[in-house]
């Protein structure tokens, strides 16, 4: 039997929950093929092309040998954007004979960040390349360099990821924006959060992800142990970065969404995801104050007066 | 002096290079000298590479010796900022784990 996934016409994140109900069955059925197609696609946004990325990853970890196969988009367009930024390799599915040349410094490719030890590297191309495109200040392409190291970071801390973390990003330029999009298939946030027994009562993902998104919440155990315990503050400082920016932020995991857009927080529920998919999208005109809090956290505090830097 | 770009990058990022950093500091660490560490051409710093980093050397020597040990030039002011709020941070939940010790002790 051949089960078809059938991707819309343009593939963003607000076209995810569909394509999760048809990938839900493809996951809890039995075929023996499955059709990724993208022929009607006539474009692909980061948060789509990570989506799609781990949906045939994950596929391949959990079950056997899978025939699994893509029909091409019938854009021309998309189908050279799509060679061009490495999805055809990072799928595994050989394409038409479109010659690669490398990517470097010049243009985002989506990346498979196989290990903790990549996370630096990626980030900081991410981010150079991003300064490089938009001409943005270091300050801004630094935060953005450490947000995305902390989201990177938290897959290999908290999700236990089959397929680790795959990450991609585009600049708009006529509309002012970029997006970044980091997803994996690992146990979601609910799961990781009740690793800590402060949250073992956790309910529901929409809550978890609520929570995650507050101030010093972690799935870690032990907050003054020494070894690699978090602080947990790592999305609540992206959080509220994104608000100041006026730009978009959604989280998907398991079946709890969340999305911020122009500053309103909505959570709901939505077909499962394997995992947990983040989104980004930041406004080039305006800036991303990542740690702008802290002058007022730390500002009085017992001992604050004796650094001499 | 430790020059922090020429061991770490100029992006500071990660927990596990915080923590790389930290070992590598609190080998030359001795209660009898001062450190000087040179940030030069370190543009950025994550939270969690501050934390595993700075904030886990108070958690270890405590905050007073922090600031009479260490010496910090050539810093960024958000990047400064960054360590003093791990610092801090760090330094009142020994502080608050202490307290609640003592508490119990008295309770007992």
């Amino acid at each position: 039997m051949v089960y078809e996934i059938s991707f819309p016409r343009e593939f963003n994140k607000y076209t995810l929950n569909d394509t999760f109900s048809q990938y839900n069955r493809v996951v809890n059925g039995n075929f023996e093929e499955i059709v990724f197609d993208l022929s009607k696609s006539r474009f692909i946004r980061p948060t789509g092309i990570v989506t799609i990325i781990a949906m045939i990853q994950y596929l391949k970890c959990i079950k056997s040998h899978p025939q699994i196969s893509l029909i091409h988009p019938r854009r021309n367009k998309l189908r050279h954007y799509l060679n061009r930024i490495n999805f055809y390799n990072l799928v595994g599915i050989d394409t038409e004979e479109i010659v690669r040349r490398s990517s470097r410094g010049r243009f985002f490719e989506v990346t498979n960040v196989k290990s903790h030890t990549e996370v630096r590297g990626v980030s900081e191309e991410l981010a150079d390349i991003f300064m490089k495109q938009t001409r943005s200040s270091e300050d801004l392409s630094g935060n953005i360099n450490s947000s995305l190291s902390e989201i990177l970071d938290n897959i290999f801390h908290h999700s236990y990821s089959p397929i680790s973390g795959v990450v991609c990003a585009q600049t708009f330029s006529q509309k002012r924006e970029a997006e970044f999009a980091i997803c994996d298939a690992g146990i979601g946030i609910k799961e990781s959060l009740k690793n800590n027994p402060e949250y073992s009562d956790l309910t529901s993902d929409m809550k978890a992800i609520k929570k995650a998104l507050e101030k010093e919440v972690t799935g870690t155990i032990g907050e003054n142990a020494v070894g690699l315990n978090n602080t947990g503050e790592g999305l609540y400082y992206i959080k509220e970065a994104i608000i100041s920016n006026s730009g978009d932020f959604h989280i998907y995991s398991r079946k709890g969404k969340m999305s911020i857009e122009q500053g309103n927080i909505e959570y709901s529920r939505c077909p499962l995801w394997p995992g947990t998919l983040i989104s980004i999208t930041i406004n080039l005109d305006n800036d991303f104050p990542l740690y702008d809090n802290l002058d007022s956290e730390i500002e009085g505090a017992e001992g604050f007066g004796m650094f001499d830097f | 002096m430790i020059k922090i770009a020429e061991v770490c990058g100029e992006s500071l990022n990660t927990r596990f290079y915080g923590a790389s950093l930290k070992d590598y500091i609190m080998k030359r660490y001795s209660s009898r000298n001062k450190i000087i560490l040179d940030f030069s051409n370190v543009k950025s710093m994550s939270q969690s590479f501050a934390d595993q980093c700075f904030g886990m050397i108070v958690a270890e020597i405590g905050l007073n010796s922090f600031q009479k040990n260490f010496k910090i030039i050539n810093i960024k002011a958000d990047v400064g900022k960054m360590i003093k709020y791990v610092a801090l941070k760090r330094a009142k939940k020994i502080n608050n784990k202490s307290k609640n010790q003592k508490s119990h002790a008295a309770m007992a």
